[in-house]
């Protein structure tokens, strides 16, 4: 098998990974508060139905994108209301999030005439680098033959794990999903982080659906997402709520599968059900040894748990 | 106490969310405006009625049918076979309509029934799941007084039991095996329609390496890669076909790895087995070719890719269907054919498609629409060497229709 072969397959890691890591990402930060949203799918679903929404009306995919992160930003705003505010248990909410968010896409998709699924947008993120420069050797394919909203992503990963660790407010948002009680007794408001979180969460997680649309697969289509949301979410856990291991992680994913394609038509006899399951079962396996390797547990003490001022 | 009635509170309100997210689909669907305009008046105030009250009152169909005049029976005679006046069909389908896809191209067959016979009422029953739900949307139709009623997924056995019990309303269903006195079946010889489709990728690609993106190795998505497979080689004995099995009916990203692992090893014209927009989507982005199949959604979105690809025509068998019932003259059995029947078209060719290649394609629909090429004519080996079919023989239509656990020879990859 040659190198070429491999850097493809780490190039279409790196576009089928993009949505994952930019909805992984804001899900880290909504977790690191102590909110598990399990409502990435339906979110990103949102998000991807309106920005392509958007660029059909506007032809710019730029505005699209934003169109998309304001848009699924506001949607997980049921999630803030119900988890935070009214204190709702977090995995129903989320997993019941999916399901609105998909029909409430579909239902967005089936407007206008032609609907929104039978269009097809001609504007799309294109390479920012001129054509020349993708065939350098290695670094052209794997670092600069990508669209804006890569580099985008992997700005987004490294403010990530820059905030969260190496900040004031990124102690306050660990403080506040470890033990929420004692982070107010010191003055933080914690449902005012929780709401942010949330919210940035979902604007992330809308910025990965609106990739899909914008870039990936060029349309729209019902139920596209098919599973990303999730992955994203496992992803998360499997990565210790921290980006870098997350993008790490993301792309491995879809380079093992994409490899996975590869191998079977090169003619290695290997059966198509092992291919399918032999990304989860490498990076679960990895991420599983690196979080043996560490001291303590990452996770948030307090996700998933509502606070109750009252019973503190 | 005020966090955990706050809580139920909250509880209670993300059912209703759900509850708002699946009623949608679910009320949608029998609420389904008819689109054309009911041609009887004594028609006109039976559909309204069950469109507010089959949800709610499970009795209300009984009241509505006496509403109906009448009884399908008598009605047969009084029907206009020519323009369907008086008929009332229902299509029932288990996603939605704006998708494309199969769906869309049921949805084409629907409006050519609309179009064919215009004073026929036609009722679209949209994302109806299989299992109770075809099974009651069927019952509240029959009961209705509906003459014809469509399936167009996988509703055989629900149609099954539901026909049983009506016997004066006519069921059609898509593709499966189930023949009663009042149930039939209709479906396409995908096997010509993948040849066709073969033979004009072997004839414009450059490599001879064609690229195939297929959802599980099982019989009957073997039977349209073997028939590609044999196409592209009746043009270019040297051509191969590399296909890859996503292990799934419908994950984009899948698709997606696919078709560029497909690309990266050297295949110029992609095609799939697939609907979702991936495949198409790859060959635009990397300057491939595609040939659709069955629907030619991706000849607007990857105009350039475009090349050209079978169409599905359900509408024929509708329409056939449609103008037997009302004749009184239908006789349930199992309609099964290609493009001597007009059940397949062609699509419109790409920009790139030069003229030879055109007529190839022409030749090849008239030769076996005419009868005088037979896709599954003999000698068929399957890669292993086995002779599938000897010469000078061909497969009955009981092995063209379960066909196939073979792959023939030019077919590279592992079968899932």
């Amino acid at each position: 098998m040659n190198d070429w072969v491999l850097i493809q397959s780490l190039v279409v890691a790196v576009s089928t990974g993009t949505p994952v890591v930019l909805a992984g990402s804001g899900a880290i930060l909504t977790q690191r508060s102590g909110v598990l949203d399990l409502g990435v799918e339906g979110t990103m679903l949102i998000g991807a139905v309106t920005g392509f929404w958007v660029t059909t009306a506007t032809d710019s995919p730029f505005a699209g994108l934003v169109v998309a992160v304001l848009a699924a930003a506001v949607f997980s705003m049921i999630q803030g209301v119900l988890a935070v505010s009214l204190r709702a248990n977090q995995v129903v909410v989320g997993v019941a999030l999916v399901i609105f968010g998909s029909g409430l896409s579909s239902f967005i998709g089936s407007q206008g005439d032609p609907p929104l699924a039978r269009r097809f947008s001609g504007a799309i993120f294109t390479p920012v680098y001129p054509e020349s420069v993708h065939d350098w050797p290695a670094v052209g394919p794997l670092l600069l033959s990508h669209d804006p909203v890569v580099y985008m992503s992997w700005a987004f990963v490294a403010v990530v794990q820059w905030y969260v660790f190496r900040t004031r407010t990124g102690m306050h948002l660990r403080a506040v999903g470890h033990d929420p009680a004692s982070a107010d007794a010191a003055g933080l408001r914690v449902s005012g982080m929780r709401y942010l979180h949330v919210a940035l969460g979902g604007a992330a997680a809308g910025a990965g659906g609106g990739y899909l649309t914008l870039r990936l697969f060029s349309d729209w289509f019902d139920d596209m997402t098919a599973g990303m949301g999730w992955i994203a979410v496992i992803l998360v856990i499997l990565a210790s709520w921290r980006s870098l291991r997350l993008l790490v992680a993301a792309y491995a994913f879809g380079a093992i599968s994409s490899l996975g394609f590869t191998l079977q038509l090169l003619g290695w006899n290997i059966p198509t059900e092992l291919l399918a399951i032999l990304p989860f079962l490498v990076v679960y396996l990895v991420m599983v040894f690196v979080s043996a390797a560490e001291r303590r547990s990452q996770m948030p003490a307090a996700l998933a748990e509502p606070y109750f001022r009252e019973s503190r | 106490m005020r966090g955990k009635t706050l809580g139920w509170l909250a509880t209670a309100l993300t059912l209703c969310l759900v509850a708002a997210a699946c009623g949608d689909d679910a009320e949608d669907a029998p609420a389904a405006e008819p689109e054309a305009p009911a041609a009887a008046p004594e028609t006109t105030a039976a559909p309204e009625a069950p469109e507010t009250t089959t949800t709610a009152a499970p009795e209300a169909p009984a009241e509505v049918t006496t509403t109906v005049p009448e009884a399908p029976t008598e009605v047969a005679d009084t029907l206009d076979a020519s323009d369907g006046t008086g008929m009332r069909i229902a299509v029932i389908y288990d996603g939605t309509l704006d998708q494309g896809g199969w769906q869309g191209s049921m949805d084409a067959g629907t409006q050519l029934l609309e179009d064919s016979m215009p004073g026929a009422e036609v009722l679209r029953v949209e994302a109806i799941d299989p299992g109770q739900s075809a099974q009651r949307a069927m019952t509240d139709l029959a009961e209705d007084g509906y003459h014809l009623i469509i399936g167009t997924a996988t509703y055989d056995a629900d149609m099954a039991i539901v026909s049983a019990e009506y016997p004066d309303t006519a069921f059609l269903h898509a593709c499966d095996a189930t023949v009663t006195a009042n149930m039939g079946q209709y479906c396409l010889a995908v096997e010509e329609a993948r040849y066709v489709d073969g033979a004009l990728a072997a004839s414009l690609s450059e490599t001879g390496q064609l690229g195939y993106v297929a959802g599980f190795g099982i019989s009957f998505v073997l039977k349209p890669l073997n028939l590609f497979a044999a196409g592209a080689r009746s043009v270019n004995p040297d051509a191969e076909v590399h296909v890859v099995f996503t292990n799934d009916w419908f994950d984009p990203s899948l698709e997606l790895q696919a078709a560029n692992a497909l690309i990266d090893l050297g295949v110029d014209v992609l095609t799939y087995d697939l609907s979702s927009s991936a495949v198409p989507e790859v060959a635009a982005q990397r300057g491939a070719g595609f040939i659709g199949y069955g629907y030619d959604d991706a000849r607007l979105q990857a105009p350039d890719s475009w090349l050209g690809g079978s169409l599905y025509n359900w509408g024929a068998a509708f329409v056939t269907t449609a103008q037997e019932v009302a004749a009184g003259t239908w006789e349930p059995g199992y309609i099964y054919g290609g493009y001597a029947d007009e059940l397949l078209g062609y699509a419109e060719f790409g920009p790139s498609v030069p003229a030879e290649a055109q007529d190839l394609v022409d030749s090849l629909i008239a030769d076996i629409a005419a009868g005088d090429l037979d896709v599954f004519a003999g000698p068929i080996v399957d890669r292993d060497g086995n002779i599938v079919v000897p010469e000078g023989e061909s497969l009955d239509f009981f092995s063209r229709a379960i066909c196939c656990e073979w792959v023939i020879e030019g077919v590279q990859g592992e079968i899932g």
